[in-house]
């Protein structure tokens, strides 16, 4: 169930929008199936984006604050993911259940196995920052530095491979 | 470090080690509060290795600890023994593996591994047309043809590749037939007419039964039926692709025979040949009955080989490759293992023939690491090179079986003329295709005994053309290059015509053996 989203809205109407899209082709007029696919192009371009908000705040994060750092960086990359998770599998969660898949990404995603396992790796360092008090910086699995630089190269992946997709993002 | 949770990493570890070639990667486990966490690495982590991790990972237990926690990192030192490492043993297994390219080569990783020619042919040999790829054994002519067939492949689109060397030596005609269903078996897996197949085959056993007398005209009235099952694979934007992968090593009566039934078949049915094979050893065309696959008529040339007539185009060249293969294996590039001087020692032995250069270098590894040296030194690829020429002399048998005499006599009369008269390892000869001993020196450059350093020159008097050519370092290279040798240019460089003018002319009255056979 999708938490935090007020009625009407295009996720609360099914689990899977492109489910939705599919078994109601029959029913819908192309007015009333362009205007679904409007809905969903729009919902996902507003994950990518809170996904750039995230990374756009991380960058400007001095290199001292790094739990900070390390905490938005990722969620940068989470909500990217979320976006590509909708545009190609229809999938959408507001469970916290859904950062496990965090490295679930489509099979013809540029070096997908890369960043599935460094995504999985930044989450881990993520929930060390968030909740690890007895944490150092020389704790992280991926550095500062090194994290910014893949999450800046999986937003810009994830755009190319949406446009290629069809989203005008 | 507890007992359990060095026998998580062991298992992490072993896993790993099943899916990267039996290699056991380096690993640290790094703890901290939340737990610890398994940490692979390499100089240069690609997506090679987060996938073959990823896919270790997939068949361990989820009550390890490390099932969500391990992840591939760069080395956080540079190691001062490079030859040692994981990575480094994983190159030499991938060099072994490049070094007999078929279809089945590199599979996905194909083009990740693969690195244009120093011509770029890349962009001709995927066009619709018949080619006919030359170059010495190593040069590249069937990863050539294989970077077609991918790119075939990428776009499912129907091909047969036939590696000729199932069929070496035979010259009887049911050869031809042989081949036949060679190509028709496999077209069948693309979409297809199954009839026109059934009748195909049914017109293959025919051949098959016909006598060398019958088979001409047999094969000209099964022509049809084929040519439609062939036409029933292509259409208006689906090209047949024929592959013929060393097709020199039939015996040269026959080639002409076999190109001119599988061009009867091909022609006008949007069906295409791209042929390798060694020159010297090819005929693909028989002037006397007018049969086969006409060279710049029905065929286009490619002559991939360019020996050693552009040292410093070769080197940027065979440093690619290298460089290709380092990636691969989690190294930043070639030069982690080696020095520039050993590079530039490794163009002039390998004489720029790629395969050569790729199977030195991990010759020249273990030589290295048997001395304990940390880098891969010039000493070891010249021990290298005095080893591979043994290998070299075998290749005569397969290749030139029915000349041995012949080219054994002239290698041993230009090794007397460079080491012991000259102690130059570079002459000159004159151009004279009809000269017997001029002949026999083209035999040595295409088994790679000799090598081209410039195609032809008139460094005295006009009218005289001369090609300059090196005699291979393996026949006058051990531990260090015989210092009684004088070695032509050291760092692959532009060549100069100074330079050329002042090498020792092979004399064309030299004696050898007649000539056995017709090539």
């Amino acid at each position: 169930m999708a938490k935090k989203l007020k009625s009407p809205h295009l996720l609360l109407a099914s689990n899977n929008p492109n489910l939705l899209r599919t078994n109601l082709l029959h029913l819908l007029d192309a007015n009333a199936i362009g205007a679904l696919d409007k809905e969903l192009e729009r919902n996902v371009k507003a994950l990518f984006n809170l996904g750039l908000y995230h990374f756009t705040f991380a960058v400007g994060i001095p290199p001292a604050d790094w739990r900070q750092k390390i905490s938005r960086t990722y969620y940068g990359a989470y909500n990217t993911k979320r976006a590509v998770d909708l545009k190609f599998s229809g999938s959408f969660s507001t469970d916290s259940g859904d950062h496990m898949e965090i490295d679930k990404l489509p099979d013809k995603f540029q070096n997908r196995s890369t960043y599935g396992m460094q995504l999985k790796a930044l989450r881990e360092d993520r929930n060390l920052c968030d909740y690890s008090h007895d944490s150092a910086e020389s704790d992280l699995v991926i550095k500062v530095t090194d994290a910014e630089t893949l999450v800046r190269d999986f937003i810009a992946d994830a755009r190319a491979f949406l446009r290629t997709s069809g989203v005008n993002i | 470090m507890s007992d359990s949770i060095t026998a998580a990493a062991d298992e992490v570890k072993s896993a790993v080690m099943s899916v990267a070639e039996g290699v056991s990667l380096d690993y640290t486990i790094k703890e901290r509060a939340d737990g610890p966490f398994l940490l692979f690495e390499l100089a240069q982590p690609n997506n090679r290795f987060f996938r073959m991790i990823e896919a270790a990972l997939v068949n361990i237990p989820k009550e390890n600890q490390f099932r969500e926690r391990t992840t591939v990192v760069r080395r956080p030192r540079t190691p001062g023994d490079r030859l040692s490492l994981p990575e480094t043993q994983l190159l030499r297994a991938a060099i072994s593996e490049s070094l007999t390219v078929d279809k089945n080569s590199f599979e996905e990783d194909f083009f990740s591994r693969y690195t244009a020619s120093v011509t770029n042919f890349e962009n001709q040999i995927i066009t619709n047309a018949n080619f006919i790829v030359y170059g010495r054994r190593g040069a590249g002519k069937s990863s050539l043809l294989s970077y077609a067939m991918h790119k075939l492949k990428q776009r499912s689109l129907p091909f047969a590749w036939v590696a000729m060397q199932v069929y070496a030596g035979r010259s009887e005609l049911k050869l031809v037939a042989d081949i036949i269903e060679d190509i028709v078996s496999q077209l069948r897996e693309f979409p297809h007419d199954e009839s026109t197949y059934l009748i195909a085959l049914s017109q293959i056993r025919i051949l098959e039964k016909a006598s060398d007398a019958d088979f001409p005209r047999i094969l000209r009235q099964t022509l049809p039926k084929l040519q439609h099952f062939v036409r029933s694979v292509s259409s208006a934007n689906r090209n047949v692709t024929i592959f013929l992968d060393d097709f020199h090593v039939l015996p040269d009566v026959i080639q002409p025979q076999v190109l001119a039934a599988l061009y009867g078949i091909a022609r006008g049915q949007r069906t295409h040949i791209k042929i390798s094979g060694i020159e010297q050893f090819s005929r693909p065309w028989d002037a006397e009955t007018s049969s086969g696959l006409q060279p710049n008529q029905d065929a286009q040339i490619i002559r991939l080989d360019h020996n050693l007539t552009m040292p410093d185009r070769s080197r940027k060249h065979i440093i690619g490759i290298l460089d290709a293969q380092a990636r691969f294996c989690g190294l930043p590039n070639i030069r982690f293992l080696t020095s520039e001087e050993a590079l530039s020692r490794l163009v002039w032995v390998a004489a720029a023939v790629p395969r050569d250069a790729l199977s030195l270098f991990s010759l020249a590894i273990s030589k290295g690491i048997a001395k304990g040296e940390k880098r891969v030194s010039v000493t070891s690829i010249n021990a290298a090179a005095s080893e591979s020429a043994e290998a070299k002399l075998k290749d005569v048998d397969q290749d030139a079986s029915s000349q041995k005499e012949l080219v054994l006599s002239a290698l041993d009369a230009v090794g007397n003329f460079c080491i012991q008269r000259n102690r130059r390892n570079a002459f000159l000869l004159e151009i004279d295709n009809s000269d017997p001993v001029y002949k026999a020196i083209q035999k040595l450059i295409s088994l790679r005994f000799v090598h081209v350093l410039h195609e032809g020159i008139t460094p005295h008097r006009a009218g005289k053309r001369f090609v300059a050519l090196m005699l291979d370092y393996g026949f006058y290279v051990g531990v260090r290059a015989a210092k009684s040798v004088g070695l032509f240019q050291k760092e692959p460089r532009t060549i100069l015509a100074k330079d050329l003018r002042k090498l020792p002319v092979f004399p064309l009255t030299t004696p050898l053996p007649p000539e056995t056979a017709m090539i």
